[in-house]
């Protein structure tokens, strides 16, 4: 597994405090907690639900979308961007007090059904998408991991979602791209050690 | 810029929407770069010439135009991508590799000006025509004999057109219009 020293405190780079995760080739793996709007990567990675599932949107991207005065909202509401599951929009340059470079929005689908499988494909998606850009740092907030979620569930997606992103990495990434990048994984929960645990042994258990 | 990209190769050019269409069914891209602004036939038409023949066609709109109207005709005839000619190279790059794998991809300036008038009640084709006459300095007794409508069914069409664009008189929607793109001059 590479491991540059340089990554191991994700605050060299993003001004975020990260704990290290590990690294699949040249990305580095990292969980901490992401102020969607205050603090800056390439690339910010949310979650959007599908509107006629009636979901709400979440909290991280409902923070978001304030800032961004309801575009996001509306833009969904005007089917310009469904929150179908699956579904990607990158919007490049936000405006003040955005701080990121680019967004990804990612369609959940209905949020409510949502489970650990689902969450991984959704990884999968984000990070293919991730991967056709030229970011060097990205914060995945797709908030899947509710803070009151049990520690099984926890577990589960987090597991899902590691396999997810690698599994998109060996698919989709460019491996004559050797830019280091860092990744970090928002979490908001009562079991963040769990998940951060389930992370590593993926990636320890994945095979390079 | 594009044909120094090792995973980019351009294909084909065209200089005017009938051309484009053509050279489009010709070589199936995987992806077109598409000016609203074309010698003899608008890029949005192309767009959706494009389109009703290949539901697939990926294209993505690169304009200087930032109004709200011509994006979302521009989306909602289905393109994928909207960018502005004063973007980065960076953006346009990520934009094609971003739509090619099949996402969306829109400046935000652009985003936000859709965002700020997508849910409002649209103008409907008559009265962007009268608009469009008003104009070119018609009066609304000319709009109405060159539509074939009365003047008073103009004069009312206007008092709609208005309302809908918070506009004080038909000079201040027409500006209104011209900036958002809701009309060709």
């Amino acid at each position: 597994m590479q491991h540059g020293s340089r990554w191991k405190d994700g605050a060299s780079l993003t001004g975020i405090a990260t704990q290290h995760v590990g690294s699949f080739r040249a990305m580095h793996f990292h969980t901490g907690s992401v102020d969607p709007v205050a603090d800056r990567v390439d690339l910010l990675i949310v979650g959007m639900p599908e509107i006629s599932c009636a979901s709400q949107i979440g909290g991280i991207t409902c923070a978001l979308d304030a800032a961004l005065s309801g575009t996001l909202s509306h833009l969904r509401a005007g089917g310009v961007f469904e929150g179908r599951f699956g579904e990607t929009l990158i919007l490049s340059s936000p405006p003040s007090p955005v701080r990121s470079n680019s967004l990804l929005v990612v369609g959940m689908g209905d949020a409510d059904q949502l489970d650990a499988a689902r969450l991984g494909r959704l990884a999968a998606v984000a990070m293919r998408a991730a991967v056709q850009l030229d970011v060097r740092s990205m914060a995945c907030l797709l908030g899947p991991i509710s803070i009151d979620a049990s520690a099984n569930d926890v577990a589960q997606a987090a597991r899902e979602m590691m396999i997810g992103v690698l599994g998109a990495l060996d698919k989709h990434q460019d491996r004559r791209k050797v830019d280091d990048t860092i990744c970090i994984f928002d979490l908001r929960t009562l079991h963040a050690d769990i998940a951060t645990d389930r992370f590593k042994a993926v990636l320890n258990q994945w095979d390079f | 810029m594009l044909s120094t990209q090792a995973d980019m190769h351009i294909v084909g050019e065209a200089d005017n929407g009938v051309s484009a269409v053509e050279a489009y069914d010709k070589l199936l891209p995987d992806i077109v770069l598409m000016d609203l602004q074309m010698a003899d036939g608008s890029g949005l038409d192309a767009i959706k010439a494009i389109r009703a023949n290949h539901a697939d066609a990926r294209i993505i709109v690169l304009t200087t135009y930032s109004g709200d109207g011509r994006a979302l005709r521009a989306l909602r005839s289905g393109a994928m991508g909207y960018l502005l000619k004063a973007s980065l190279r960076k953006q346009l790059l990520d934009a094609i590799r971003s739509v090619h794998v099949g996402g969306k991809h829109l400046d935000a300036t652009v985003a936000t000006a859709i965002a700020l008038h997508v849910l409002e009640d649209p103008l409907t084709d008559r009265e962007i025509a009268i608009l469009s006459l008003a104009a070119s300095g018609n009066s609304n007794k000319l709009a109405g004999s060159m539509l074939d409508i009365t003047e008073e069914t103009v004069k009312g069409h206007m008092k709609s057109i208005f309302s809908k664009l918070g506009a004080r008189d038909r000079t201040h929607a027409v500006t209104i219009a011209i900036q958002r793109g809701l009309i060709e001059v």
